[in-house]
């Protein structure tokens, strides 16, 4: 076991400051099992997970007389739930994680000794990147020993200000201070029915009894949801999965509901329902900070709630905030999800006049054109057919060579019937029209 | 006392702050109409157009009503409220609504799939968005629908949406070819195109502006004049400072704004996409049908 190498650190733990390392060379039944170790012990720890795991053991002496006890019992508590672990005790967070990666069994370094207990080791287990250790091996250098045993100010003439970082990692400091991990939140719910349940209106009441209780949770934690997975256990068996992400985070059950029994009334299940479970992604809540003049914002439940309602025409991204992309290729814009922002004010006098507008044809219309002295004289089209009685153009556009490339020649044209735009595609041949002018 | 005083506080904010168009207060009420913009109809509408009321604008093609409807859409938005344009027939063009001057982020589009039953289904999304309360002004484009199509609507759906805007503060207005519906006290809208002004010759010829008429309700003796521009200039460049092609983007770094919108341009701008990119190209060839 190795235990109390070093001879321990001779001293009761009262304030010491004091940091222990827990690591496994071999794998662990699951990731997070040296995290459940630790946090039995303290909720101060670093997890690089699944190993190893960093602890801040000041402040436990009255539940362990010395730091060797202490270590005992970290080491037992770990055993019991993996085959090999290593637990290394050192003043040093550096120290502690470096000894328990290379040293089996229990570790405890006596105050101020920490270099000397590092020195023996191998550069590989300092945190360093790997470029560093590649031109540290170009040095000749293979112990933690021989890089602590360099001066400082020579290896910063060569190395620059990581020089003296190295040096200070080779002797055991402390680059920076223990930064706690939280505990992962996790806000799920299952509730197993005693009766398989058929149809959106008694699962909606079994729904509320999930959705309470969930949104309790988050907002004790100061947390809404952005997203939401249901999973419904079916009673062929099957599992019925959804996810929902609204455009805006919530807490509020009642929201929750109501676009999951949207969602369902779209996506039925199909069967009866034997068992819900239902997960929350957290995300911290933010509050808005109203202003007296500005309009009021709309609600981001109630917003989500009524774009769930249009999913027919949400879905697929054919509904939302139109936004133009930085092309200049015509007609180029993408459909993305809408979530106004504050309002930007603009006065009413810098509105432009009335401009005229196109009204697009998606796809563009194949039309046949008669042309007299290259311009177009006569439309033929789906729905458009006329003698051209004017025109302007021809404005050539071609663009994005290095992608799908375009290039076109396109003509106002007015017809009897109204103003169109059409344009000729010079790379696949062929006339369009675009659009009318309205 | 207190009462006097907000009273008061909320006095100055209206003079120093609040024109008729501006914000409303949060809590107001504000039932004013939503101007279009254009003075003489809206003086002759009561305004522009009714909350709570079902209006119309139709016409034929190239007869400005959409081009009018994204003008009152961009004064919505400009003004910090939400819009929505429902369009059964995915025919809205968004470089043309920002260079309306529309914010597109506050601007809900909702496109149709082409369907038989598109027209339909969108006016259940118009009763849907009346019901969230969210927005002010509303356009369902029916423009280019069908006769069957229209048919297809049961009998109750425009006096089911004019019972749901009542209840709210929005405004709703349809863009259609001909006549369709209005509310008891929404406006009706009839465009009549008068052509197209032009200007220059051969390749140097521009599309200036449309023209069209507008009557506001069928028995107005007479319309307004309605000129929608299309932001072109008359050409002042030489031949030299047009030739630009995004293929060689070296000579015109790319822009990210509505492509429309050229407030000064060096040089004649068309009426489209194209604007930095536009070549004109000498008229020659021969007659015959194109491909």
């Amino acid at each position: 076991m190795g235990e109390g190498k070093g001879g321990g650190l001779n001293q009761r733990l009262g304030s010491l400051v004091l940091f222990g390392g827990i690591h496994s060379p071999e794998p662990l039944p699951s990731p997070d099992t040296l995290v459940q170790v630790s946090r039995a012990f303290t909720p101060r720890i670093e997890a690089a997970a699944p190993t190893p795991v960093l602890l801040d053991l000041q402040g436990l002496s009255r539940a362990w007389p010395s730091p060797e006890a202490l270590g005992r019992a970290l080491l037992e508590a770990a055993r019991e739930r993996a085959r090999s672990v290593n637990v290394a005790l050192a003043t040093t967070r550096t120290a502690a994680m470096v000894l328990a990666r290379s040293r089996e069994g229990l570790t405890v370094v006596p105050i101020g000794a920490e270099a000397q207990a590092l020195a023996p080791l191998p550069l590989s287990l300092l945190d360093i990147a790997p470029e560093e250790a590649d031109l540290l091996a170009r040095f000749g250098l293979r112990t933690i020993g021989e890089l602590a045993a360099l001066p400082a100010h020579g290896l910063a003439a060569r190395l620059g200000e990581s020089g003296p970082r190295l040096v200070r990692l080779a002797r055991g400091e402390d680059p920076r201070p223990l930064v706690p991990a939280p505990p992962a939140e996790r806000f799920e719910i299952t509730l197993d029915l005693e009766w398989p349940v058929e149809g959106l209106e008694p699962f909606a009441f079994l729904l509320q009894r999930v959705l309470d209780p969930l949104a309790e949770a988050l907002r004790g934690r100061g947390r809404l949801a952005a997203a939401l997975d249901l999973e419904l256990l079916l009673v062929d068996g099957r599992v019925h999965e959804r996810t929902l992400r609204p455009a805006a985070p919530s807490a509020l059950p009642r929201t929750w509901r109501t676009l999951l029994l949207l969602d369902l009334e779209a996506h039925p299940p199909g069967e009866a329902i034997q068992r819900v479970r239902v997960c929350a992604e957290p995300t911290p809540a933010r509050e808005t900070q109203f202003s007296l003049l500005d309009p009021a914002q709309p609600s981001p439940e109630k917003l989500a709630e009524t774009l769930a309602r249009l999913h027919e025409f949400t879905a697929g991204g054919r509904g939302g905030a139109a936004a133009l992309l930085d092309s200049h290729r015509p007609g180029a814009f993408a459909v993305r999800n809408f979530a106004p922002g504050p309002a930007r004010l603009s006065p009413l006098e810098a509105a432009p006049f009335p401009r005229l507008a196109l009204r697009a044809f998606r796809p563009p219309l194949p039309a046949e054109v008669r042309l007299e002295g290259g311009a177009p004289a006569f439309v033929l089209a789906s729905g458009v057919r006329g003698a051209v009685l004017d025109r302007a153009g021809p404005w050539r556009a071609s663009g994005d060579w290095w992608d799908e490339a375009y290039s076109r020649e396109e003509w106002d044209v007015t017809l009897g019937s109204g103003l169109y735009r059409i344009f000729r595609d010079r790379l696949r041949g062929g006339w369009f029209v675009e659009g009318e002018l309205d | 006392m207190r009462t006097a005083t907000k009273a008061a506080l909320e006095d100055l904010l209206r003079q120093r702050r609040l024109a008729p168009d501006a914000l409303p207060l949060r809590g107001e009420r504000r039932r004013g109409p939503l101007t279009t913009g254009h003075a003489e109809l809206d003086a002759r509408t009561g305004g522009g157009l009714p909350r709570g009321q079902l209006s119309e604008a139709f016409g034929p093609a190239s007869s400005g009503r959409t081009g009018l409807a994204l003008a009152t859409l961009a004064r919505v938005t400009g003004t910090g409220g939400l819009a929505a344009w429902v369009d059964p027939h995915d025919r809205l063009d968004p470089a043309s609504a920002a260079a309306s001057g529309i914010h597109l982020d506050r601007l809900l589009w909702l496109r149709g799939a082409h369907g038989a039953r598109g027209v339909v289904d969108a006016t259940r999304a118009v009763a849907t968005l009346l019901g969230a309360g969210l927005f002010e002004l509303l356009v369902l484009d029916l423009a280019g629908a069908s006769s069957r199509e229209l048919r297809l609507l049961p009998g109750t759906t425009w006096v089911r949406l004019q019972r749901a805007l009542e209840a709210g503060e929005a405004a709703l207005l349809l863009l259609a070819s001909e006549h369709v519906a209005r509310g008891p006290y929404g406006v009706s809208l009839a465009f009549a195109p008068r052509g197209a002004r032009f200007e220059g010759a051969g390749s140097g010829r521009l599309l200036m502006s449309l023209n069209a008429e507008v009557r506001p309700g069928p028995l107005a003796l007479r319309g307004a004049a309605l000129e929608l521009s299309t932001g072109n200039e008359p050409r002042t460049g030489n031949t030299e400072e047009r030739e630009r092609t995004e293929s060689n983007g070296a000579r015109e770094p790319r822009r990210l704004k509505p492509k429309l919108e050229s407030p000064k341009p060096q040089v004649t701008m068309p009426t489209h996409a194209s604007v930095c990119l536009a070549t004109p190209l000498p008229l020659g060839g021969g007659k015959g049908w194109g491909t």
